[in-house]
């Protein structure tokens, strides 16, 4: 399930447990806001497939590839390693 | 209960209690199959408790199944997936072509052979196969599509020994515990 907040322009989503294909439906629903930024919030995550990279990236593509709109906050374990492997890091502002 | 209503345990419930060193010793095959995605998450969770790194081997084995499901025996090739998840209509579309004559019966086959502490993993999907030895080669794509990175994930991230029998449908994945 993802939560999300809007507050002054930021919508932060927070995501529990997996961040997977299963998610792909709700996140497509999400990306129909249009904030000035966006936070995405994995302190509650603790599993990531390819398909939660490809819904990231899409996010991206909102804000126009512009990386310091879209931030990545609480990553660890399993999440962090899959996103530093795909070199995701350098894409986006992860915190 | 009536014995007849119990039944006799499916292999998968036998793989699901065969974690320990002892019963791995003993189980010498696995076979299941699937066809759709949330199937492939409980296939892909009775696997990955036989397999040295249950949660990196989940994820390489639901990045393999869902390419299997999707881009095997859906046809949903990489250039038309993009298209489809950057206008949101991938979910209807994998939800309209099961219903469709031409994919409504095909099947995902797993078979696991285990031989302690060596496991060798088969995925075979009913579709035509692709350019695998280009995808296995090319690891994380740096463009900015959506999709695209499930091979790079299973074959960098989870099994080092993925590769694939022409035209590419199967998927073999060769794994030892340590000793």
């Amino acid at each position: 399930m993802i939560q999300f907040s809007d507050n002054n322009g930021t919508v932060t989503l927070r995501l529990t447990g997996r961040f997977d294909f299963r998610l792909i439906k709700e996140f497509h629903e999400m990306l129909k806001k249009d904030p000035r930024t966006w936070v995405v919030d994995f302190s509650g995550v603790e599993y990531v497939d390819s398909s939660a990279l490809g819904m990231l990236l899409l996010l991206r593509e909102r804000v126009r590839g512009d990386a310091a709109r879209v931030q990545l906050r609480g990553l660890h374990g399993q999440p962090r390693d899959v996103i530093v492997m795909a070199k995701f890091d350098r894409m986006f502002k992860v915190d | 209960m009536p014995y007849a209503k119990r039944g006799p345990l499916t292999l998968s419930e036998y793989a699901r209690r065969a974690l320990g060193a002892d019963a791995l010793r003993m189980l010498r095959r696995v076979e299941l199959e699937c066809q759709t995605r949330e199937e492939a998450e409980e296939l892909a969770d009775v696997i990955a408790g036989l397999l040295p790194d249950p949660v990196q081997g989940r994820l390489g084995l639901i990045e393999l199944l869902l390419n299997a499901i999707e881009h095997g025996n859906l046809e949903i090739g990489r250039t038309l997936k993009c298209q489809l998840l950057r206008e949101l209509r991938f979910e209807a579309e994998i939800e309209a072509r099961m219903q469709q004559d031409q994919y409504r019966d095909r099947r995902v086959r797993v078979r696991v052979e285990l031989m302690y502490p060596f496991i060798e993993i088969e995925i075979r999907d009913d579709g035509r196969g692709f350019a695998w030895r280009n995808a296995l080669a090319a690891g994380f794509t740096s463009d900015d599509t959506p999709n695209g990175r499930g091979i790079a994930l299973a074959s960098r991230a989870c099994f080092p020994t993925l590769e694939y029998l022409d035209p590419g449908n199967v998927a073999i994945v060769k794994l030892a515990w340590p000793r």
